[in-house]
């Protein structure tokens, strides 16, 4: 996209007018590094009055489900209850195919790095450890090649 | 209790530990018949450890009893080898404080008894450790530490070296006895003699800021002060001139002049450009001290011609050596370093305040040469000219915010009172540890206790800390419901790239 | 005596713990477990872990394995009041106050009862190695003779048959010394008769965690997690509250870190970031735990996403 393009649509994000300006202006920038350095799919900016922000929604690549992005800026402060209310807007909103319930934050640095993490209700298991067994066979190669030197 | 069939059988028991080798933990739970398996194995270990009681015989068993208006654990049979390192005498008895008392009783190493009955650790725990200065927290990682083998000894704040006493490195004579007697005098005179060469030599340092002169002499040949040197070394037993130094107006005078500038140099009573001074320098041999004009001399001494020669053989007179590093130190400073003395201007000067006036002169006359818009206002530049040495020296002027250490403006920290406070000192026991519980040394740590809810210290605190504590690291035990782990913050010098 | 009759004592003793509570003693606001059998049933009957805090019996110099007291989270103490498995009690000044010169007279008696049994039973272990040896002794000390009387032709009895001297005088000659005796130092306080139950509702002093902010969220995401069927430990290590596991720490790695925030405070996203980071670091999900209004706990996890 060209910048002037961007720019216009940055206008077209403030003219919004739901949050101040410095969600905007995250919002933005996550909108560009989405489209720009991420190549995400099928970028859609939305607003909600009753959170007042901006965020965005938009698919990782062609055939995956499609995620919902929060873009904070770093020095706003967020409690669990406002997560909460994102998320229930995420569900109840027109994209009802996105059931997982989870989100994704976007915190946007001051020197405008962005840093992703995933926030979903209820409980989710970590990756297991990888290969536990494999573990155990190394230490036990360790051990062999200790009593061969 | 147990019953002394399982007394007596608790001879034979198990001394290993099970070691925990039932695999890699599991990740999640399947119900499956090997994981329960598995799980009832550990735990059943469990169980056969924590239920075994202890049981000792009784010949190897301390005997101590608890004297609670006291707070202390007095020992009723002599100690035994932790005596090495825990315990105090008071007033004849050997005593334990109530910490090292439960520690031993945990260990199986002595009975406690109250009111003549033993107590169990429970009763230890409730008594011992709930009044006093350690309290449960703290033996928490008290004995957390001594079971990983440290020895660990409440902090006295006296026993704190003071910064001056640090400073003058008080602490590695204190440690031991012999170098004790020596240490006072030792300092003052290295000082003294700092003094004496430093003296000299700081208004020329103060004007040509130069590095700061080598420990050898100085190159030029300098002439005044020699003789000196010469009547001190050479002829202190030749009785005339030796009689001539101590009552002669020569050497009062000499010293009066350098003190008050005399007014006029003709005045002296002394022509020194006619009063031959004899060299007697290894290159410059003068062997044949002439005979003293007696005008010189005070009436009731005769003077002498003197021949030296013997006395030259008999001093060391072999050339100074120089190590690798002085030898370039003295290359670097015969490249740069202009001697003062080898200033026409200066040379003419007679006395320091004719040396104090050129020096001014020169001051005013580059002042002159300043162009008055650049200079006299109120802002001016940084650096003046000839004063800049190094480039590391400019970029100390251009810093906005200097750095500071932990250690800097700790004094002035000191009376605040919520700080948190050493508790114990920690010294390693291995075999090389110098640890005498009479002459401690130094700790390798002092240690605070905190509980994982308290605030981090404020970085006001932990200079404070860091003032007392001097070289000595500040370990924060952190216990976590039983679980402790350490911190310590440290001091961190980032790199400089430039050196002047 | 009661410190003697131990056998009766222990048999009641195993049908009284099975409908008796968990002894939990108090001491400066922490929880100690100090009954091994307690201990037991706190893991294995009520899931709840504790954290091992004493010197281990067998060799109290290390650290890698600790020994009793057991020490509960407040939160895992509380669990234990509230559900009813565990009494809370009291060593007060009322243990002192009990004391007696008789009990004195008794643990000089039992130490003497003590001896004397020992001192038998180490003599019927003398006289068992003895009979064990005796064969061989016998053997040997014939040989000799035997070798005697071929050097020097002397005629002597073999009466080397039955059992040997030592063997028939060993009651009189038997040395027991006293400091061979076995004595023990008991973990748990014995007298457990002057104990006094104390309710946590009331007594502040021994519980201060009532007035703790946080402490209400904490023991509400603990009960929660723990009626989930999960076991906790406290989470300190890893900057939360607990550390959730899908079974026994003994044998499962923890899935989750769970971090306690009341749902309208604002949580720095710095610290979202440093606690999901730390998560991704050591393998676990970072569970945001609150409470909502009616009082439910809600759980958000917390990943890195990868991007």
């Amino acid at each position: 996209m060209h910048f002037i393009e961007f720019l216009l649509q940055f206008r077209e994000m403030m003219k919004l007018d739901v949050a101040d300006s410095t969600q905007v202006y995250a919002a933005f920038l996550v909108y560009m590094d989405l489209l720009e350095v991420r190549n995400w799919k099928e970028v859609q900016i939305l607003s909600s009055s009753e959170l007042h922000m901006i965020y965005l929604w938009g698919k990782e690549k062609d055939d995956d489900a499609p995620q919902i992005l929060m873009p904070t800026p770093v020095s706003m402060s967020c409690s669990l209850k406002r997560i909460q209310q994102f998320q229930k807007l995420n569900q109840t909103s027109e994209n009802g195919q996105n059931s997982a319930c989870s989100i994704l934050l976007a915190v946007v640095e001051t020197d405008s790095t962005i840093v992703y993490y995933k926030l979903t209700d209820g409980f989710v298991i970590p990756d297991p450890p990888d290969f536990a067994e494999d573990v155990d066979n190394k230490r036990w190669e360790k051990r062999k090649m200790r009593f061969l030197r | 209790m147990l019953s002394p069939a399982e007394l007596f059988a608790a001879r034979s028991r198990e001394q290993s530990i099970p070691q925990r080798s039932h695999g890699q933990k599991d990740f999640l739970p399947d119900g499956s018949r090997t994981q329960e398996e598995k799980l009832q194995i550990c735990r059943a270990e469990q169980w056969e450890l924590l239920t075994e009681e202890r049981v000792e015989r009784l010949g190897s068993l301390g005997r101590g009893v608890w004297k609670p208006e006291e707070e202390l654990v007095e020992l009723t049979l002599p100690a035994g080898k932790f005596w090495q390192n825990m315990g105090f005498t008071e007033g004849g008895r050997q005593c334990l404080l109530p910490e090292e008392a439960v520690y031993l009783l945990e260990c199986g190493s002595i009975q406690l008894f109250y009111r003549d009955l033993p107590m169990s650790v429970q009763e230890a725990y409730q008594k011992l450790l709930s009044a006093g200065r350690v309290r449960l927290l703290h033996y928490q990682v008290y004995s957390h530490l001594k079971r990983l083998g440290y020895i660990v000894t409440r902090f006295d704040p006296s026993s704190i070296q003071l910064p001056y006493e640090r400073q003058i490195n008080l602490e590695r004579r204190a440690g031991s006895s012999r170098k004790r007697k020596r240490s006072p005098t030792r300092p003052r005179l290295e000082t003294q003699n700092e003094s004496d060469t430093s003296g000299s030599n700081s208004r020329e340092e103060s004007n040509s800021s130069k590095p700061k002169r080598p420990p050898y002499p100085e190159p030029v040949t300098s002439c005044a002060p020699k003789p000196i040197t010469f009547e001190h070394d050479v002829l202190e037993n030749i009785k005339v001139e030796e009689k001539a130094k101590n009552t002669s107006p020569l050497h009062t005078k000499e010293t009066d002049c350098d003190k008050e500038t005399v007014k006029s140099p003709r005045d002296y009573r002394w022509d020194f450009s006619k009063i031959c001074f004899p060299n007697c320098a290894n290159d410059q041999p003068c062997l044949n001290l002439p005979d003293p004009e007696p005008a010189l001399l005070p009436d009731n001494v005769v003077g002498r011609q003197v021949d030296i020669s013997p006395w030259m053989r008999r001093l060391n007179l072999r050339p100074e050596k120089f190590s690798r590093r002085e030898q370039e130190q003295w290359d670097w400073e015969q490249k740069y370093k202009v001697s003062i003395n080898a200033d026409p201007k200066v040379k003419k000067c007679s006395n320091w305040r004719e040396y104090k006036k050129v020096l001014e002169e020169r001051e005013h006359q580059r002042h002159r040469e300043r162009p008055a818009h650049l200079w006299a206002s109120t802002v001016g530049p940084l650096l003046t000219p000839g004063r800049v040495t190094s480039t590391a020296s400019v970029l100390e002027q251009l810093t906005v915010i200097g750095q500071s250490t932990l250690l800097e403006d700790g004094k002035r920290l000191q009376d605040s009172q919520d700080n948190p406070q050493i508790d114990f000192n920690l010294f390693q026991a291995d075999g090389n540890s110098e640890y005498k519980k009479s002459k401690p040394g130094k700790p390798c740590a002092y240690l605070c206790v905190r509980s994982f809810d308290e605030p981090i210290p404020t970085l006001r605190a932990m200079k404070s800390l860091a003032h007392q504590s001097g070289d000595v690291p500040v370990v924060f035990a952190l216990v976590d419901c039983g679980e402790i782990a350490f911190y310590t913050f440290k001091d961190l010098q980032l790199p400089v790239d430039i050196y002047p | 005596m009661e410190l003697c009759t131990q056998e009766e004592d222990s048999v009641q003793g195993t049908a009284a713990t099975e409908n008796s509570r968990i002894q939990i003693h108090f001491q400066q606001g922490t929880a100690f477990v100090w009954r091994a059998e307690d201990a037991r049933r706190t893991r294995e009957e009520h899931g709840l872990v504790g954290n091992l805090v004493g010197a281990l019996v067998r060799k109290p110099r290390q650290n890698t394995r600790l020994g009793l007291p057991l020490q509960l989270l407040p939160e895992e103490a509380r669990l234990l009041l509230e559900i009813g498995a565990a009494q809370l009690v009291h060593h007060g000044s009322s243990a002192d106050k009990t004391y007696d010169v008789d009990e004195k007279e008794s643990y000089a008696q039992f130490l003497h009862q003590s001896y004397e049994e020992q001192w038998k039973l180490a003599l019927q272990e003398k006289k068992r190695t003895l009979e064990g040896l005796s064969e061989r002794i016998v053997e040997g000390r014939s040989k000799r003779k035997r070798q005697r009387i071929d050097q020097n032709e002397e005629p002597m009895e073999l009466s080397s048959q039955g059992p040997i001297k030592e063997l028939l005088n060993l009651e009189q000659t038997f040395h027991f010394p006293k400091e061979a005796m076995m004595v023990q130092i008991p973990t748990a306080q014995l007298h457990t008769g002057n104990v006094e139950e104390v309710d946590i509702q009331e007594n502040k002093s021994e519980w201060p965690y009532l007035d703790k902010e946080n402490h209400e969220t904490r023991y509400k995401v603990f009960s929660d997690l723990w009626q989930k069927g999960y076991y906790l430990t406290s989470g300190g290590k890893f900057g939360g509250d607990f550390l959730v596991y899908p079974g026994d720490p003994m044998r499962f790695h923890a899935h989750y870190i769970a971090i306690c925030f009341s749902q309208a405070e604002d949580i720095a996203l710095s610290d979202i970031i440093t606690a999901g980071r730390l998560g991704t670091n050591v393998k676990k999900t970072v569970l945001l735990c609150s409470l909502d209004r009616e009082g439910h706990v809600t759980y958000t996890s917390l990943q890195w996403s990868g991007l």
